[in-house]
């Protein structure tokens, strides 16, 4: 039903319809449309055509085969053609009209003049708009910028350094050696890593030395120079304290031992700070062990007094 | 896509960043689309600022431009929306009704044929004007403006078939109109300009 009708569309000229479709006739035509043709011809005789045919026909939008039974009775009956005729007059008007200021050059130039206008207007504001649009960028990335900055500034509630964390993994082994010899009395430096294999992740659990240190001696355990603990720097952070022994050298491993004897209730301020990084120790499982925990409150409580 | 459509070409080059070619499109459819709208809503002033905001909106549109269709088509839709809710709005008064009438009390009897032409043609315009919308835009988008079915169909968002009906009745309306309005001049004596 579509086809050549664009190619008509930018011709201004009226020709350019269907070369049988009438030309403007003027009121003669419109009069006698008004007096004759009040039906619908087309459509009243009950033929292969209605009275929209007639209307795509002058349109250009029939189909060929229908268009052509439809010219063959616009020959044979004169009130057919008559309403044709009609209809096509009107066209003719309407397309002079759609076309009148082309030909005549006094609407021309006012049309231009007021397209022109139009044309003004309308880059006025689109250059406002894009103003508009980029201040409104400039906004949003202003806007973006001041919500990143505190986030970029935003300081961790709790910072760790680095060290912090091997360091507070020895000191976890230590403090449960320590609680280890504690708890069964025991003065005996390296009582429970005598069985501790190299490779035992567990060996240093303060439950798996709890259970597996042997009972306390009869005698005191002698008193012995605390080892200066040395933090290793280099170690990487471990998951649970057994992992740091396995990363400690030697004696590294003996200095634990003999620190691990020391009572922290004389250990010099620098071993007891470490001990009251408790929230530190948050890191590590040995954390549920209650009874750890209530031995670093009662250091914490030390610290306080 | 309309690949055979120059004007698509256009487009696509300005939204692309070719500013040039968005003021080619104006030059060769503002008149027309100005035509159409002074047509459609009887208001000169309306139909400017109407065609204004229709070619913004196709500046602002341009990168979501596709060509599924005819530049035209694309760009009367938004033209023909835009009438339609201010048609929807209180109707406003006729602008050119007092020159129009005042053309018609000047081109009594006697007028030569110039003026007895665009004596017809401000009948039709005016009797164009009390068509339904619908009928009307789809009558002069078609037969006047030369616009196939499908695109008028597109245009209005509607049915070839219902296009094809649209123009029709409103064709007819028309000439029966513009009938009795032929019968009522010459049936009322000329009583020369007030």
């Amino acid at each position: 039903m579509s086809r050549k009708k664009s190619d008509r569309q930018r011709s201004p000229e009226p020709a350019d319809r269907d070369a049988r479709a009438p030309q403007p006739p003027g009121e003669a035509g419109m009069r006698r449309s008004a007096q004759e043709n009040r039906d619908e011809p087309a459509a009243a005789d009950g033929l292969d055509v209605d009275g929209e045919d007639l209307s795509a026909l002058l349109d250009g939008e029939l189909e060929p085969e229908r268009a052509q039974v439809l010219r063959r009775r616009l020959s044979e009956e004169p009130a057919l053609a008559a309403r044709w005729a009609e209809l096509g007059e009107l066209t003719g008007q309407l397309q002079m009209l759609a076309h009148s200021e082309d030909g005549r050059d006094e609407a021309s130039s006012e049309e231009a003049a007021r397209l022109d206008r139009i044309h003004g207007a309308l880059r006025v504001r689109l250059a406002g708009e894009a103003v508009l649009e980029e201040e409104a960028a400039e906004e949003e990335a202003r806007g973006e910028a001041a919500a990143g900055q505190p986030r970029a500034q935003v300081i961790p509630l709790r910072p760790l350094p680095a060290w912090l964390g091997p360091a507070a993994a020895a000191l976890a082994a230590s403090l449960a050696l320590y609680w280890a010899a504690g708890n069964f009395g025991g003065g005996v430096p390296g009582t429970g890593l005598d069985d501790v294999e190299p490779g035992g992740g567990e060996a240093v659990a303060p439950q798996w030395v709890a259970e597996t240190v042997p009972p306390p001696p009869a005698e005191p355990a002698p008193q012995l120079e605390p080892a200066p603990v040395e933090i290793v720097r280099d170690a990487p952070s471990p998951t649970e304290p057994g992992a740091v022994l396995e990363t400690l050298p030697d004696e590294e491993v003996q200095a634990v031992e003999a620190w691990a004897a020391v009572d922290l209730a004389e250990a010099d301020e620098e071993e007891l700070a470490i001990a009251f990084e408790l929230d530190v120790l948050a890191d590590f499982d040995v954390i549920e062990n209650l009874e750890l925990l209530e031995l670093l409150d009662e250091l914490d409580t030390l610290e306080r007094i | 896509m309309e690949q055979n459509d120059p004007d698509v070409e256009l487009m696509l080059a300005f939204r692309d960043g070719d500013e040039g070619a968005f003021d080619q499109l104006f030059r060769r459819w503002s008149g027309p689309l100005l035509r159409y709208l002074e047509r459609m809503l009887g208001d000169g002033a309306l139909a400017e600022e109407i065609v204004q905001e229709a070619f913004f909106r196709v500046h602002k549109a341009r990168e979501r431009y596709e060509p599924r269709a005819r530049f035209s088509t694309f760009l009367y839709r938004i033209a023909t929306n835009l009438a339609l809710n201010e048609l929807k709005k209180p109707r406003r008064r006729h602008v050119h009704e007092e020159e129009d009438q005042a053309l018609l009390r000047a081109s009594g009897p006697g007028a030569d044929e110039a003026v007895a032409s665009r004596r017809l043609g401000v009948q039709v315009e005016r009797e164009l004007e009390k068509l339904p919308e619908r009928q009307r835009m789809a009558l002069w988008l078609s037969a006047a403006e030369g616009h196939s079915y499908a695109e008028v169909a597109s245009i209005l968002d509607t049915s070839e078939k219902s296009v094809k009906a649209l123009v029709h009745r409103a064709r007819v309306a028309l000439v029966a109109r513009m009938g009795e309005c032929a019968e009522s001049m010459i049936s009322t004596p000329y009583r020369g300009t007030a």
